[in-house]
């Protein structure tokens, strides 16, 4: 056992004394063969026959150097290292070559390095992930029409919290949060609007952070300071207070509530998002405390079934979130019928619980995209590959002269294999090392681009260890396989020992290796064409998009948002103020129409709900359908310059207190008065979903007019809302105070004037959000246009690399069949004979690549359906074109080769 | 193992030998004392009367494969007419090598007499 360990060990150190070991061997065989030599010349032999001799007695010297190294070394290390060795010497000699493949390797493998980041970043961040799999969020789904938000964005409601939390037995920690927004002041600031979250203070516990500074609170901590206490968000830290650490202890007061500030988050602490229509940004700013108990008006058993809370639990260790999810069904199934009232209503529509876990919450905006890059990188890279072997079969059928030379001298066909291999391999690692710079510039300069605002973290930029691990790794594999895979025409051709006749035996190249020409040529089609399908969808989708009509005219609109701080305006006192500010806007010089909205159209991914209910209808005890509301000023329409189909605009009067009326849009009308005229009919849109009886009391409005419909919330489509009814901000007072101003000239220079209005009425209130229509459009557009930029930018990559690959390869393929070519021409072959067989070949082989590229791409594009919009993904124009475009190109790249083959002077090529 | 493996693999021609051409070694330098690669083969041939035809360079395997188990040891030395060589010499690890070797070699050829000649074997 012993020895076996010592000869293991003197192997591998042999490989290090390699040259040593080496020169011993061949002076002690030099002096063998003396020896031999003057034995031999003694028995009388003449010189030049005694050295003879002794060669033959000794054995061929290099056999004698192999056999020794086998048997003192690891024999595949040392080779590997001296093909290695070669590869680098050749690799130096062929400048270009190898400048070629390098870069193709490294062009595939740093794209696919980029992406990895990405998934490094957020699939494999240790801090984002650390309680994957304990810490969940808990959300009511239903089958119900209100189909606003996606379901997995909803929340639940206080009452099924504490009911949960007393009586789960799977989880450990149970929180809840609350979105909301005020206006924030303090010292010297000016008021400012803030999302933020009401959190149990169980929730630090459930997520189990710590904070970056100062302290996070419990229950009696929150109690004690009676919920004056906020804990800031690390980037709201950042932006609001310049990171600086002394904010802690400072005030500041949430609609005139005070807060002391407690502590600061680390900067990967987040709280899933869930949709409520009370936030208006995209960012959490801070926490402050809130204490759910029983009887409180968030956690009433009237709401039940609503949807306004996050509530995050933290499972018991070895629970999964599908046997949490398990025992919700039960609890639901055993509690439901405790509340019959509400269980009632619960069971109008199907009410489920479901389970979301951290990944999804997190990944669920990015995961189609990722996805589909991976599969677009992965198929640039398998290009970029075949590409390369394309690149080492001309080079190899160039050296075919050697490599027999090499067979005939002993060496073996797996050690000219190794050595191909191993080449190609060292190239990869080199594309690799290469790919890795590329991509740490690629990041940042697609950072500086803004292309990584649709994450929900920002990924990192710089490349981490694991990063380097996967690039060498994918190098690795990615070289080897390459090597592999130009090496099988070598195994496979049976001439190769004899190709030193070869040429004049057959004057054409095997029929093995052209063979395998058109097997790459047809895969690298039929991936090509994949992509380009891709491609051609988003570009159709893309195209579908900006042909969207949102319904408004936003030349020239200034948008942003208005919060009063609700300790200072009561109902009357914000209706004053709006109209006080509305007349104040429209004198602004600059200003052609001053409307007043709810929330400008597309600012955000939501709008306002109501219910709908007509006099007529047996609405007592029944789910109302749902619709869209605004609160709006006398000169919105004006401003965004919508439509009038029927009866009149708002009038000063309407804004009078006992004035009751209402405007609809056209899908309203449409839907709830198909055959009549909607004019002067009564309408009530209560805001609560709860089914109204006898007592309820509506107020209902007569309809004066109908306009055309507008995109409110989403461009891409509209919600399943029915339609939107408009009020005056007289009668139903919004809670923000949009404004949608039409300027005369740049709308831009109608933000100083506003601000300074403001603070002239000494309002104190926050304005938000301000842009104009035009960047609001821009920016809903943002993903899509990543999305398409993303798509396009890979297409061509691929196009590119293809037709380069398909074109080196015909070009080649067709040179090797010169001589033959030469050769029919010289026993009588005719010119456009022989050009339309050339042809025929190597087009009947694309065109089995582009049937399969078809039939796959009818399979790979159903993936782009989440991100396709307006046209299907199995679009005939896109296909057509996508085919057209790339046989085009094909064709191309086989006519010039083979004309050029067909016509040149047939005795130079035969006698080459 | 796998470096047996190897061998078995790249070596086929040699299979046979190999074993036999490590214990015709030992036992030469066991015999003779310390030599050079040519003296062994010289030896080798000498004792097979040319009914072994050997390529004499192959003992450079046997030979490092040997020293590399420390069943023999090399040292530079002058050779009779007074040129640098490698001399080797085996060593107490060889030795006990050669004679287990040996044994085994005995046990082995006797099966195989027995097994070629039954009758002869019987008869005894």
């Amino acid at each position: 056992m012993a020895g076996w360990v010592y000869r293991f060990f003197a192997r591998i150190r042999a490989l290090f004394d390699d040259r040593r070991l080496e020169a011993d061997l061949d002076e002690e065989l030099r002096h063998h063969l003396e020896l031999l030599t003057e034995e031999n010349e003694k028995q009388g032999m003449s010189a030049k026959d005694a050295r003879k001799r002794a060669h033959i007695t000794l054995g061929g010297m290099e056999q004698l150097r192999e056999a020794h190294r086998e048997s003192r070394s690891v024999l595949w290390i040392e080779n590997l290292w001296r093909d290695v060795v070669y590869a680098c010497r050749r690799a130096g000699k062929s400048k270009r070559y190898s400048a070629v493949i390098v870069s193709t390797f490294a062009l595939a493998i740093g794209l696919n390095v980029i992406l990895f980041n990405l998934f490094n970043s957020l699939w494999l961040n240790p801090e984002l992930f650390a309680e994957e799999d304990r810490v969940v969020r808990v959300y009511e789904n239903f089958n119900d029409d209100w189909k606003l938000s996606p379901p997995e964005m909803r929340g639940t409601s206080g009452h099924l919290y504490l009911e949960r939390l007393e009586q789960s037995e799977l989880v450990s920690e149970m929180g809840a949060t609350l979105q909301v927004n005020s206006t924030v002041t303090g010292d010297g600031m000016l008021p400012e609007f803030v999302d933020y979250l009401y959190v149990t203070p169980s929730l630090f516990r459930v997520f189990n952070v710590a904070p970056l500074m100062g302290r996070v609170f419990d229950e009696d901590f929150a109690k004690s300071r009676r919920g004056g206490i906020a804990v800031l968000f690390y980037d709201y830290w950042k932006s609001r207070f310049d990171g600086d650490p002394s904010a802690i202890g400072t005030t500041i007061y949430l609609d005139g509530r005070a807060c002391e500030i407690i502590g600061v988050m680390p900067e990967s602490f987040r709280v899933p998002e869930i949709l409520q229509g009370d936030v208006i940004g995209d960012e959490r700013m801070l926490m402050t405390p809130i204490l759910l108990r029983k009887g409180g008006s968030l956690t009433s058993v009237e709401r039940r079934y609503s949807t306004s809370l996050g509530n995050f639990a933290r499972l018991k260790p070895g629970v999964t979130a599908e046997r949490f999810r398990q025992e919700l069904a039960l609890l639901n199934e055993r509690n439901g019928p405790l509340y019959p009232v509400q269980y009632e209503k619960g069971k109008r529509f199907e009410h489920r619980t479901e389970v979301a876990t951290t990944n999804q919450d997190l990944l669920r905006n990015t995961r189609p995209m990722l996805i589909l890059l991976q599969g677009a990188l992965a198929i640039i890279l398998v290009l970029g590959c075949i590409n390369v072997v394309g690149l080492v079969l001309s080079r190899n059928s160039a050296r075919k002269q050697e490599f027999a030379i090499r067979l005939s001298l002993g060496s073996t066909r797996r050690r000219l294999g190794l050595q191909i291999v191993s080449e190609v391999w060292l190239f990869g690692l080199v594309g690799g090392g290469l790919g890795v710079v590329f991509a740490a510039v690629g990041l940042r300069l697609l950072d500086a681009a803004g292309s990584f605002s649709m994450f929900v973290v920002p990924p990192r930029l710089d490349i981490e260890w694991r990063v380097f691990v996967y690039a060498l790794l994918l190098s690795s594999a990615t070289g080897a396989v390459t090597g592999l895979v130009s090496f099988i025409p070598i195994l496979r051709d049976k001439y190769l020992g004899d190709s030193l006749e070869e040429d004049s035996r057959t004057g054409s190249a095997s029929r093995g290796s052209k063979r395998f020409r058109a097997m790459l040529l047809a895969t690298q089609i039929a991936f090509t064409l994949v992509l380009m399908v891709g491609g051609a969808l988003l570009l159709r989708s893309f195209a579908e998009i900006v042909r969207i009509d949102p319904g408004f005219d936003s030349d020239n609109v200034l948008t942003g948002v208005i919060r009063l701080p609700t300790n200072r305006y009561d109902q009357a006192g914000t209706k004053q103020f709006i109209s006080d500010f509305e007349g104040q806007l429209q004198e602004l010089p600059g200003v052609e129409a001053a409307g007043i909205t709810n929330w400008p159209p597309l600012k955000i991914n939501a709008v306002w709900t109501m219910h709908f209910v007509r006099p007529e209808d047996d609405y007592l005890n029944a789910l109302l359908p749902s619709c869209a509301g605004d609160s709006i000023g006398i000169h919105y329409f004006d401003a965004l310059n919508i439509k009038l189909l029927k009866g009149r605009n708002f009038v000063p009067e309407d804004y009078s207190e006992d004035a009751a009326v209402a405007i609809i849009d056209s899908r309203i009308a449409a839907r709830h008065f198909s055959n009549e005229d909607p004019i002067d009919k009564l309408i009530a849109v209560p805001f609560q979903r709860v089914p109204l009886n006898e007592n309820s009391n509506l107020r209902w409005l007569k309809i004066v007019g109908v306009v055309e419909p507008i995109r409110g919330d989403n461009l891409l489509g509209y919600t399943s809302l029915d339609g939107m009814v408009y009020q005056t901000y007289q009668h139903q007072v919004p809670f923000w105070i949009g404004l949608a101003i039409k300027a005369k000239g740049d709308p831009k220079q109608l933000i100083d004037p506003i601000k300074e209005l403001l603070v002239e009425n000494e309002s104190k209130a926050a304005l938000a959000l301000i842009e104009t229509m035009e960047e609001t459009i821009e920016r809903r557009y943002k993903n899509q246009q990543t999305f398409l930029i993303v798509g396009l930018v890979v297409a061509f990559v691929a196009l590119a690399i293809s037709v380069v690959g398909v074109y080196g390869m015909l070009a080649h393929s067709i040179s090797m069949q010169k001589k033959e070519i030469a050769i029919r021409r010289a026993l009588g072959s005719s010119y456009s004979k022989l050009l339309t067989g050339i042809l025929g070949y190597w087009l009947r082989a694309s065109l089995v690549g582009v049937v399969i590229g078809l039939v796959v791409a009818v399979f790979a594009t159903r993936y782009l359906e989440e991100v396709l919009y307006g046209v299907t993904p199995s679009d005939l124009v896109s296909f057509v074109v996508s085919v057209a475009l790339l046989g085009l190109s094909i064709v191309a790249s086989t006519y010039a080769p083979a004309r050029s083959a067909v016509s040149t002077d047939v005795v130079a090529d035969l006698h080459r | 193992m796998w470096l047996n493996h190897r061998n078995d693999m790249a070596k086929k021609k040699l299979d046979l030998l190999q074993g036999t051409l490590d214990l015709m070694v030992l036992q030469t330098l066991a015999t003779m004392g310390p030599l050079h690669g040519y003296g062994i083969a010289r030896r080798i041939e000498q004792v097979g009367e040319d009914v072994l035809i050997l390529n004499q360079g192959t003992i450079y395997a046997s030979l490092v494969r040997l020293q590399q188990g420390r069943w023999i040891s090399a040292e530079w030395g002058a050779s009779d007419n007074n040129r640098r060589a490698k001399f080797y010499d085996i060593t107490q690890l060889g030795e006990k090598r050669l004679a287990q070797d040996v044994a085994n070699w005995e046990q082995l050829s006797g099966i195989i007499d027995r097994m070629l000649n039954p009758s002869s074997g019987d008869a005894t």
